[in-house]
């Protein structure tokens, strides 16, 4: 008997009897102990085992119970007399799966603000990635989004002290520093005035995602039909079973997107940007979808997350201490992504915004390359000026392209604006073979009494 | 020569894990996240190993006796280094002999007294588990009786689920512990040994697994939900129907839908066989049926429920015969069904 596979309930129960008594499988609790042991073993070791046919005698695994798993592992019934693990994955069929789309298909929508503008909106469960260089504003930016949330927020502070993350969030509201804060410097009632009441702050050790649980739960039950917003600070130094760095991250996104979607909750997750990525956002080479895989340590924050925010190139900062810092939006499940955001940060009080609407990210970067090319180019044209300055005779263009240490393109961008404006001229002599006119300064032509190329067309 | 109660003697855990280079967090209950038998990972560090006997476990389902990943320091030994403790126990000993420092040379009078020691001690360890185990079990009488027969969250709570709190408590199903609705748990032979409370939220353990059910610490869970074997009736006109269920809620929702019939829960799927096995022979005896409620869940539930069913067929009972499964689909489970409004029709 193969695995009777979109069997459920007594049915399931007919098929297992029935291989018992097909000579699959024994009863004796020792003997279905041992050979859970061995296929559990042969899971992790070998390869699954190859079907052969159909008319194959039946495995002995099929009419055993699966080695438990599920999303929070094993459990220990005699000793804690716990319910059974979940059971193993099965396929959604209709109607089930209809009815699985019904069940949350009245829940809102949950918005995500900065100040008084929208940001984005994700479905409850979602897991959005905020991801950035280090120094770049991630907390900030997350802390931002917490304060302009209407419903309860929960904060897993694995990174900051509770007071200074508490400091950040006041500051930014109230146009202070962190130090100002935590020195006291703005009033105490303006501090219980501004600072979320309905903010639950989990930090440092304290920061599991055991705990995590209960923060929920509690968010929830004293504020009930509120969506709660999580935060997580940051992902890739929480605690996990798992030694690798990726597999830890891996695990750690895994229990994430459990807790997300068992309370139906939007987590923003805080992310560490790996070297490479970090040094790309930060030359705002890593744009839109471009800046989706940048999380550090795992492909994981990509595939779990609803969406990756990552904070890129900034500006100089601005007299009021603001700087223009893209934010991409690298994946947006449902929304779209692709897009980034302009906004304004100031370092100094934490304080985020957005500066104007999302644009395409290959609009962005066409104006990019654009402004860096024509930095390029000046530089470009300068040189081949002075080479033709120092120039006894007229060059060949190659020649005098070849002094501007740049792309063939931007040279001859280069060459055509230089002749379009007169700062070069052709001159009426060709090299050997060649079908092009060379090119010099006008005044050393005029000089050297060399006729232009024009003239002699003419 | 090496003799193993020797080696036995002056093993310790943390000789062996530091040995085999395993990190790990000290403390009376060693977790480790990889199984060194199977090699399996163990996502919540399923793997315990207790510091003092040295006796450990790898927790990957219902634990049975002679469960392969499990048994003493040379056991460990043994996984660590892949052998058979039956066919390389030769090499097994001299490898953990170098481990405890134990060798030729060692002066017996040490290593004899050091085996005494280990000896005594292993008996202590022994007595004061059963005692523990005796003593937790004797006082389960008593904390039924203590426990409160109305809880307004907990009555809310058994409500929310679909289920009458007011006949329960009127048939004293269900009882209250800190809010949460609590059943009792008979042995087979019908004394009370165990108190099982569905919470209300659900608990997360530090290692990350979450619990619904908790038991009494140091008592089994190798009995019947509600129900007593001997509620059975082999002689007169009284109930020969078995009702099994698994879980504290299904066992409330099998009471309430089977009126008349003798709910046995079972304390988890996994007990389910069991349980199974055990009222069997005396519904042979009472020429009974035996109704079988699985889970619907597409595995576990299912799976366990067969085994169920298997159980009592090898005690005499049969398939469609004097088993009859209890369809509750497309719910998942009979409370979920009763709150719906699914009745139970004979056929």
């Amino acid at each position: 008997m193969s695995e009777p596979t979109g069997v459920d309930g007594v049915d399931r129960v007919r098929a297992r009897v029935d291989a018992f008594h097909n000579g699959a499988a024994s009863v004796d609790p020792a003997e279905r102990t041992a050979e859970r042991a061995q296929n559990g073993a042969a899971e992790h070791r070998t390869s699954p085992p190859t079907p052969t046919g159909p008319e194959d005698a039946p495995h002995a695994a099929d009419a055993l119970p699966p080695k438990p798993r599920g999303p929070y592992g094993k459990g220990t019934y005699t000793d804690f007399g716990a319910d059974p693990d979940p059971p193993p994955p099965r396929a959604h069929r209709p109607p089930a799966l209809v009815d699985l789309i019904m069940r949350h298909a009245n829940e809102p929508l949950v918005p995500l603000k900065l100040g008084g503008d929208e940001l984005a909106v994700i479905r409850p469960g979602g897991i959005v990635a905020v991801m950035g260089p280090t120094g770049a504003g991630k907390s900030s930016l997350v802390a931002g989004v917490l304060v302009a949330h209407d419903g309860p927020t929960v904060v897993l502070s694995r990174e900051l002290p509770a007071d200074e993350f508490a400091a950040r969030a006041i500051g930014m509201q109230k146009d202070a520093s962190w130090l100002d804060v935590l020195t006291g410097k703005v009033p105490r009632h303006e501090m219980e005035r501004v600072l979320m009441p309905r903010l639950y702050v989990l930090d440092r050790k304290d920061a599991t995602l055991g705990a995590l649980h209960g923060a929920i739960q509690a968010a929830q039950q004293e504020y009930p039909g509120q969506q709660v917003l999580v935060a997580i600070d940051y992902v890739q130094i929480l605690e996990s079973p798992e030694r690798e760095a990726r597999a830890k991250v891996a695990d750690v996104l895994a229990r994430i997107d459990d807790i997300a979607r068992a309370y139906r909750v939007v987590v923003l997750a805080i992310s560490q940007m790996s070297r490479a990525s970090s040094r790309a956002a930060r030359n705002g080479e890593a744009l839109g979808a471009d800046s989706t895989d940048g999380g550090a340590e795992s492909a994981a924050i990509e595939r779990f997350a609803t969406m990756t925010l990552s904070i890129g190139a900034s500006g100089p900062d601005r007299e009021d201490g603001t700087r223009a810092v893209d934010l991409s939006i690298g994946k947006g499940r449902m929304t779209g992504g692709d897009r980034v955001l302009p906004m304004s940060y100031c370092g100094r009080t934490g304080r985020w915004r957005m500066a104007g609407d999302a644009r395409r990210t290959e609009e962005v970067r066409a104006e990019r390359e654009g402004q860096r090319n024509g930095a390029k180019q000046r530089t470009a044209e300068l040189a081949m000026v002075a080479a033709a300055d120092k120039a006894t005779e007229p060059q060949k263009r190659e020649d005098l392209a070849a002094v501007a240490a740049c792309s063939k393109d931007v040279r001859r961008a280069a060459m055509t604006a230089l002749l379009a404006r007169g700062d070069l001229v052709e001159v009426a002599c060709k090299s050997a073979r060649s079908r092009a006119w060379k090119v010099w300064r006008p005044d050393k032509a005029r000089a050297a009494g060399i006729r232009l190329a024009d003239s002699e067309d003419e | 020569m090496i003799r193993v109660e020797d080696v036995l003697a002056a093993l310790t855990v943390e000789a062996v894990l530091s040995r085999y280079h395993v990190d790990y967090i000290d403390g009376p209950e060693i977790r480790l996240a990889q199984c060194p038998r199977c090699g399996a990972d163990v996502k919540r560090e399923g793997f315990a190993v207790n510091r003092d006997a040295g006796r450990w476990v790898h927790h990957s389902g219902p634990v049975g006796a002679d469960n392969p990943c499990r048994g003493d320091l040379l056991d460990l030994v043994a996984a660590f280094e892949q052998l058979d403790r039956k066919r390389d126990f030769r090499k097994l000993v001299e490898v953990a002999a170098a481990i405890a420092g134990v060798s030729e040379s060692t002066d017996r009078a040490e290593l004899d007294a050091r085996r005494e020691r280990y000896a005594r001690e292993r008996e202590q360890r022994t007595r004061e588990a059963a005692a523990r185990r005796a003593a937790a079990t004797a006082a389960v009488p008593d904390h039924w009786a203590q426990l409160p027969r109305r809880s307004v969250a907990g009555e809310a709570y058994v409500k929310g689920r679909g289920l009458d709190p007011g006949e329960l408590i009127a048939c004293d199903a269900v009882r209250f512990d800190r809010g949460d609705p609590a059943v009792r748990l008979h042995a087979y032979d019908g004394t009370i040994i165990n108190v099982a409370r569905r919470l209300r939220v659900p608990w997360q353990t530090p290692s990350g697994d979450v619990r619904k059910m908790m038991v009494l610490p140091d008592c089994t869970t190798d009995g019947t939900l509600v129900g007593k074997v001997a509620d059975l009736d082999v002689v007169g006109e009284g109930p020969d129907v078995a009702v099994l269920t698994e879980g504290v809620a299904d066992t409330l929702a099998g009471v309430l839908a089977f009126p008349g019939c003798v709910v046995l829960g079972a304390s988890g799927a996994a007990r389910m066989p069991d349980v199974a096995a055990a009222i069997a022979p005396r519904l042979v005896e009472a020429r009974g049926w035996l109704l079988a409620v699985p889970h619907v869940d597409g595995g576990t539930g299912e799976d366990y429920a067969a085994l169920a069913v298997i159980a009592a067929e090898q005690a005499g009972l049969k398939l469609d015969e004097s088993i009859r499964l209890v369809d509750v689909r497309p719910h998942k489970d009979l409370c979920d069904a009763v709150r719906d409004g699914w009745r139970w029709r004979w056929s």
